[in-house]
Parts: structure tokens; C-alpha cells; sequence
């Protein structure tokens, strides 16, 4: 078991109540094994998933990209106001 | 075109021309350019003032709106005696003041699919500093489409994103955010607030990289997203790529012209009317109302997989679908929603309420405020 962290921004913080959230898991390869962890624990955060670009290590990837818990991963929902 | 700079304007920029990334040479550049505002709110206010001191040749200035007192918090180039004034006239009369070899030109007009093209085409720089998402994604369409760079940045309460778009084989907008997000979902300033100073912040970003790209510079925000967190000051820097498969930018673009469809997703973060106000219900008022059996629909906002794991006996409707169920939905019924914890629901009753349903309540602390105060027998997740 591997923990991760994941950092959150914007109005997914105000969603989850908390700038972060961990949680533990074995079955962690990709960008988007993690997005289907966050979505089954954090259901709340689901309208921001399918809008918000994942970080991984401070560069925005596909889903497809390899992940591994000394990453410093990140979503990054889009934000409108001016 | 060979300009000259007169004495009063040497002496005006003098500190600029000491400077040898900009020079004499830099500083005639400056004024032979041209750069189109789009939004004289949080973000064009200070960018306007930044521009126009700076030396900016043309300056266009795009805004319907007019100077409200609650712009004053951080619209800088608005004064008081200005409230109820046309903001681009307000913001000339500023910049008028403050530099007068700098020309402005006034559009008091939304910028929209119809005004688009003609507004940006006289100007070698576009500035984003509007408030919407149907207006960004149109802003960054037209840059992609006209070959001009396109200075990114968006607040809400104290977080700010600021980057340069559709320069130099960067990144559109398109290319880190595909698509407008669905309305309602993310909160203008109007309805969530924005710390007065955050603006300036932003908007020296912009307006520090408005006269880097004008000056060719390479070392610009180009190919990094600009993340600020002014509460805690961190700034955060993200790598972003221009993606070939991009709708606008890619190889093979799927949007070659400006259609609403494009850009309708999104018209809706302008704050909708609210016709009611939804109530909220303690889970004992609403263990009375069950055994009272007073009619009402309830309805489970929340996604399958949990309502599987327990519900109340409610009508599934998730959160993200519930705009599509509104027309089966009897607009006087009392109708409960509930979540998990109350934070969708609260979300839901508010789009039932803006949709003129009449009587709508939010359960609140949801499903697991039931199950530790009415029924623990339910499995808790």
C-alpha cells in the first residue's frame, strides 16, 4: 500500500473543505488510475474532475502518464473571474 | 513606420530608456503598437494604467458596463465621482490624464461572436482580462485565428491564474482547457468574491508580459501557467504544451470560425435571478415531514454508485444530470434534495430555485447526518 497525495486549488478546495487530500492505494500506475481513486472517495469533486487538468511534478500530462507517490501531483480546475 | 521620441517623451520614459532590453529602439516599439483591452474590470484597470504609462501607442478599450461602486474595491482607473460613467470613458479620462500621447480608442460593446473579428483585427497584442468563460474561450479563439498573442488572466477570491497564450508555438487556452466548462459550476467574483488587490497582482502579470511580447522577448510566461495564492503567497508554476490535437490551435482544427455553439456552454456564469431562495431543512424537521407525510419529492443528488450503497428512498438524480431533468420536475411541488454531506445539494437547490421551482429545500448534513441521528442501521461511507 502507497500513499498519495494529492494538491488541490480553487473551488475544489471549497468543495473537500481542505487543500489536499491522501489517501492509500496499491493499484496506482497512471495519471488516471488516480482520478478514479479520487472519484470513488470524493465523489463531491466530481463536476471539477471532468473540467480541472492534473499536474504531475508541476507539468499538466495526459492520463496516461506514469505515476508514483514522490510525485507532487495537482488539480487545476480553470478559474474565470477578472 | 519611423517615429521619433520628443523631448517630454524622453524624458517620460527615461528610466525605460536607461534600461537596454528596451532602449530607444524598445521604447519606439512600445509606441508603435497597438493593444486591445478586452474588460476594463479587475484585471483592464490597473493593466489600462500600467499601458498607457508605459507608453503604449494605441490602446483599445472594450466594455459595456458601467463604473458600479462596488468596481471601486479594485477597479483603480475608476474613481468615485466616475460611478454611473461608461467604464471605457471613465478609463480614457484616467489614461488621458495620465499620458496623453497615448490614443485610445472606446467600444462600448460586449465582445461577442458578431464584433469580434473587426474589434481585434486592428491590434497586434490581445489582453483577456474578462470575467466569463464564454467571453475567454472567444478571446482565445479569435487570437488563435488572427495570429496574435494573448496576455491569460482570471481571480476569484484570492487565487489567480495568469499565462501568454498563442506565442511563439505555445499553448492556446484550448490546449490546457479543452472545453467551457458546464455553467454555474465555477463562481464569478460577483457571486464568490475576490480580494481587491489580487486584480492589481494579476494584472501587472499581464501587463509585465503585454510589454515583454511586444518587445519580442523570449523569456516570457509562455508555456507556463502562472498559479497565484495570494493568501498564502505561493506562486506555483505549471508546464503547459500546445497540444497538437488542440480544437482551435492543432494540427487539424476542428473550430476554423466563430459559432455560438463554441461558446453557449457558458453564458450562464453572469449571476442568474434568483426567483426563491431555497430553505434549509435539519434532518428532525425532516423526520417530521416524513411522518407527517407531507408531499414532497426528494431527490438524491448524488452519483449511482453511492445511492447503491444506501439512499432514502429518493429519486437518483446526479448532480451533473440535473439540469437535463428539470422540464419532469413540478415547478410549486415541495421538493427535498439531499447529498452525502449537503454541499451538492445546496449547489442543486440553488440551480432548482434559479429555475423558478418554488419550494425547495436542502437537506442539510445530507445522508450522513440521517444515518447518526435517525438511522445507523444504513452503511456509512
Amino acid at each position: 500500500m502507497q500513499t498519495y497525495r494529492v494538491l488541490l486549488f480553487a473551488g475544489m478546495r471549497e468543495a473537500v473543505g481542505a487543500e489536499s487530500i491522501s489517501f492509500d492505494a496499491h493499484d496506482v500506475a497512471t495519471a488516471g488510475d488516480l482520478l478514479r481513486h479520487i472519484r470513488l472517495l470524493h465523489p463531491e469533486l466530481e463536476p471539477w474532475l471532468k473540467i480541472s487538468r492534473i499536474a504531475v511534478n508541476q507539468s499538466f500530462v495526459p492520463l496516461e502518464r506514469g505515476v508514483d507517490p514522490t510525485c507532487e501531483i495537482a488539480l487545476i480546475p480553470p478559474v474565470s473571474g477578472g | 513606420m519611423t517615429q521619433n521620441l520628443s523631448v517630454s517623451e524622453q524624458v517620460r520614459y527615461s528610466r525605460h530608456l536607461m534600461l537596454p532590453e528596451i532602449g530607444i529602439a524598445g521604447q519606439l516599439r512600445l509606441k508603435e503598437s497597438a493593444v486591445l483591452l478586452i474588460g476594463l474590470g479587475g484585471l483592464g484597470s490597473p493593466l489600462a494604467m500600467y499601458l498607457a504609462a508605459a507608453g503604449i501607442g494605441r490602446l483599445g478599450l472594450v466594455d459595456p458596463d458601467r463604473v458600479d461602486l462596488s468596481n471601486l474595491q479594485r477597479q483603480i482607473i475608476h474613481s468615485t465621482t466616475n460611478a454611473e460613467q461608461l467604464k471605457v470613458d471613465s478609463a480614457a479620462a484616467t489614461i488621458r490624464d495620465l499620458n496623453p500621447h497615448v490614443k485610445v480608442e472606446c467600444y462600448p460593446v460586449r465582445f461577442d461572436i458578431s464584433n469580434a473579428e473587426s474589434l481585434a483585427a486592428p491590434y497586434d497584442v490581445i489582453i483577456d482580462g474578462t470575467d466569463n468563460f464564454a467571453t475567454r474561450y472567444l478571446v482565445n479563439d479569435i487570437a488563435v485565428m488572427q495570429q496574435k498573442p494573448n496576455i491569460y488572466g482570471s481571480i476569484l477570491r484570492f487565487e489567480g491564474q495568469a499565462t501568454v497564450l498563442n506565442y511563439k508555438g505555445g499553448p492556446c487556452y484550448r490546449c490546457i482547457f479543452p472545453t467551457p466548462p458546464p455553467s454555474g459550476l465555477i463562481p464569478s467574483c460577483g457571486e464568490a468574491g475576490v480580494i481587491g488587490v489580487l486584480p492589481g497582482l494579476i494584472g501587472m502579470i499581464q501587463a509585465t508580459e503585454a510589454i515583454k511580447v511586444l518587445l519580442n522577448a523570449n523569456d516570457t510566461l509562455q508555456g507556463r501557467l502562472l498559479c497565484v495564492d495570494a493568501w498564502k503567497m505561493k506562486f506555483r508554476e505549471l508546464k503547459i504544451r500546445r497540444n497538437p490535437q488542440c480544437s482551435v490551435c492543432g494540427d487539424q482544427p476542428s473550430i476554423t470560425t466563430l459559432r455560438d455553439e463554441n461558446y453557449v456552454n457558458t453564458c450562464e456564469t453572469l449571476v442568474p435571478v434568483t426567483i426563491s431562495m431555497p430553505l434549509k431543512l435539519s434532518i428532525h424537521e425532516y423526520r417530521e415531514l416524513r411522518e407527517n407525510q407531507t408531499p414532497h419529492i426528494l431527490i438524491d443528488v448524488r452519483e449511482e454508485f453511492e445511492f447503491l450503497t444506501c439512499n432514502l428512498g429518493g429519486k437518483l438524480i446526479p448532480l451533473s444530470k440535473l439540469k437535463e431533468h428539470l422540464v419532469q420536475l413540478p415547478k410549486t411541488a415541495m421538493i427535498v434534495v439531499h447529498c452525502k454531506s449537503g454541499g451538492r445539494s445546496a449547489t442543486a437547490a440553488k440551480l432548482l430555485c434559479d429555475h423558478g421551482f418554488e419550494q425547495v429545500c436542502n437537506l442539510e448534513g445530507g445522508i450522513l447526518a440521517w444515518i447518526d441521528q435517525i438511522d445507523p442501521s444504513l452503511p456509512k461511507y
